[in-house]
């Protein structure tokens, strides 16, 4: 009896081990009005997971991209933004290469290069001038994390924008040219609310910020 | 305002095309596009795929990952390689999940690629639609298809059509690299009505032909098997014995269509040599594609009509800078004894632009073509290789002749015009052109899907 309940509680874990895997986690996130900008401060834990870092490890890229959402006080957006982190690694020089907002961050180790990443600093959201009129606002982060390519985060769209790669779109033989959906993947989309997205952390919000002394 | 317009077009695409042909002008646009290399201190060394490992495939095989991956063991491997396999692998529909990562390999600069895959484990139901010349649009609202039903990477599925000008059902199934010979099995059957357009005293006429099909193939896709493919198609066609003309039925056929309205039976053989090296098959920017068809309807298959059958189609690409060459010719002959429906047209949106569709096409169809076509591709808006929004210039010249006819309707047809294709999320590229026959005043705005050639 202990030896099958033994069995049973191990024996799932296996398959559980993928579809529970490590997602990126926001600790802290603050917004800040400087000069005229927007910007954020934020601290994320477990950005990558063993897929990333092996990823990361072999000298292939991964991008970090964050997606900012400006919230009125009645929780309506009123704003969105994003910004892009490339991670890339130089096998030969054993160099670890951060590029955000325009500036590159090199670390010598994964852990230093681990946090570079987790923390963002002053990082700039949105010119004060893209905001409408809002006495407070709140930011809400959502960060995800994709090996290789971004493209690889968009699935749907990548089926829908590759409609046309199906049957003979292409330069036709015989004056036929069409295109192909799959209603099945479409429906589980719209009726699920929204693709599945991996390797994406819960969104985060900011303590509101007053915005009384914008010009 | 037609007739100066058409001049200016004429003029200015016969000297973009002249100016893109000069020697010097070509050089100097390579010349241009070719990068400096760097040097090889300042270049570190490509990675090196060591293995590929394929996670969650529990029914699919292993080959059928290895017909749509170009990456194998051994190659240098970059981000835009990968996406590249990532988009083929995901446009099977195959998988309901496709992701690819790496992990280091055994020695630094080697990597090993990890694809994870969730299997689609039921049929999936399709929606599609599209342009055909000889059908006009039509719409697939109900698709099932059961590809890769037992993991060998088959693709099936069947399909209610209805269009404008045609309505169907049909079944297709197609086992890739059966037997590991190299050859596709490729199965079709069905059955259609299609609205045929003939022009008769210079006003358009709908008539109804019913056919039903079965083909059965051997695709060749690789090694030296893919130039080649062969197959037996059996065709039982009905054409009625009434056409309409703005919904008043007549059934006072001309005597070189009344000669074909007996129900036939076109049983052929057919087979086909074909080339490709087209760097990209939807916006092709460099290489040719080829085709010579021969096709045979034989007492010894059962049909009814014996004629013989060959086309030979050809294009080709060249990238001038940012924009793009692209030249396409066809000549086809088939013999007197075949149907209308048999033979050729000339006239619309791939075949002849500036014309009705088929509107130059002799009372019993063609039994000789020629078609010429040139087009200058260039970006407009979005990024090359797949820019969102292309503008063309074009050049376009054909002839059809029905040989136991008069050759008087044996002359060539030329127009030019403009054009713009745009991407279009789920049906993909849309096609408009406007286009100026050089011999009339008129114009023809034409829109269809996907590349003309």
């Amino acid at each position: 009896m202990r030896r099958l309940l033994l069995t049973i509680l191990l024996l799932p874990w296996p398959h559980a081990l993928p579809l529970a895997a490590q997602v990126p986690r926001i600790t802290a996130l603050t917004a800040v009005l400087e000069r005229d900008s927007l910007l954020v401060d934020a601290q994320m834990a477990d950005l990558f997971s063993t897929k990333i870092a092996n990823t990361i490890r072999s000298g292939l890229p991964t991008v970090v991209r964050c997606d900012f959402r400006v919230i009125n006080e009645r929780d309506r957006e009123v704003a969105v933004a994003r910004q892009v982190m490339e991670i890339s690694y130089d096998i030969w020089a054993q160099r670890y290469h951060v590029v955000l907002n325009h500036s590159r961050r090199t670390g010598s180790s994964f852990e230093e290069m681990e946090r570079i990443c987790s923390t963002l600093t002053r990082l700039p959201v949105l010119a004060l001038a893209e905001l409408p009129a809002v006495s407070t606002c709140r930011v809400r982060l959502q960060v995800t994390v994709v090996p290789i390519s971004s493209r690889q985060n968009h699935q749907w769209r990548e089926r829908i924008e590759s409609a046309d790669l199906q049957e003979a779109a292409a330069a036709s033989e015989s004056g036929r040219s069409g295109f192909s959906v799959n209603v099945s993947r479409l429906l589980s989309f719209f009726l699920g609310g929204q693709e599945r997205v991996h390797g994406a952390s819960a969104w985060a919000t900011s303590p509101p910020l007053q915005l009384a002394g914008k010009p | 305002m037609v007739a100066t317009l058409r001049k200016v077009l004429a003029a200015s695409a016969l000297s973009v095309f002249l100016l893109c042909g000069m020697p010097g002008a070509a050089s100097a646009q390579n010349r241009d596009s070719t990068a400096v290399p760097l040097p090889s201190e300042s270049r570190p060394p490509a990675l090196l795929v060591e293995r590929i490992e394929i996670l969650g495939a529990t029914k699919t095989r292993r080959h059928v990952f290895n017909r749509y991956l170009q990456l194998k063991p051994g190659d240098a491997v970059t981000p835009e390689m990968i996406d590249r396999d990532y988009a083929a692998l995901t446009a099977t529909h195959f998988f309901k999940q496709v992701d690819f990562s790496s992990k280091p390999g055994s020695e630094p600069g080697k990597i090993v690629l990890v694809i994870e895959v969730t299997e689609r484990r039921w049929p999936w139901l399709e929606f599609a639609g599209g342009f055909s010349e000889l059908q006009g649009w039509y719409l697939v609202p109900a698709g099932v298809r059961c590809d890769n039903l037992f993991g060998g990477g088959s693709i099936a599925g069947a399909r209610l059509v209805i269009g404008d000008r045609t309505g169907g059902f049909f079944f297709h199934f197609r086992q890739p690299d059966l037997l590991a010979s190299g050859l596709d099995l490729q199965l079709e059957t069905g059955s259609s009505a299609t609205d045929y357009i003939h022009y008769l005293d210079g006003r358009q006429a709908l008539h109804k032909v019913r056919r039903g099909a079965a083909r059965i193939a051997l695709l060749g896709s690789r090694g030296w098997a893919r130039f080649f493919s062969a197959g037996i198609h059996f065709e039982n066609v009905r054409p009625e014995a009434e056409f309409k003309v703005k919904n008043v039925t007549r059934t006072d056929f001309p005597p070189a269509l009344a000669a074909q309205l007996a129900s036939e039976k076109i049983n052929t053989f057919f087979a086909r040599l074909q080339i490709d090296t087209r760097d990209d098959h939807y916006f092709p920017r460099a290489g040719t594609w080829g085709a010579l068809s021969f096709e045979r309807a034989a007492a010894a298959l059962g049909a009814t009509q014996r004629f013989n059958r060959i086309v030979l189609d050809g294009r080709w690409y060249r990238a001038l800078g940012s924009s793009v060459l692209a030249v396409h010719g066809k000549a086809g002959r088939v013999a007197s004894a075949a149907p209308f429906y048999e033979r050729f047209y000339l006239g619309g949106a791939y075949a002849l632009r500036g014309f009705p569709e088929r509107g130059l096409t002799p009372p019993g169809w063609g039994t000789e073509l020629l078609l010429a076509q040139a087009e200058m591709r260039f970006p407009v808006a979005g990024e090359m290789p797949r820019p969102g929004l292309m503008g063309a210039i074009f050049f376009d010249a054909g002839r059809i002749r029905t040989s136991n006819l008069p050759d008087d309707a044996g002359r060539f047809f030329t127009s030019a015009g403009f054009g713009f294709r745009t991407r279009v999320p789920v049906i993909g590229l849309l096609r408009m052109d406007f286009a100026y026959p050089l011999d009339r005043d008129d114009f023809r705005f034409h829109i269809a899907l996907g590349q003309t050639f």
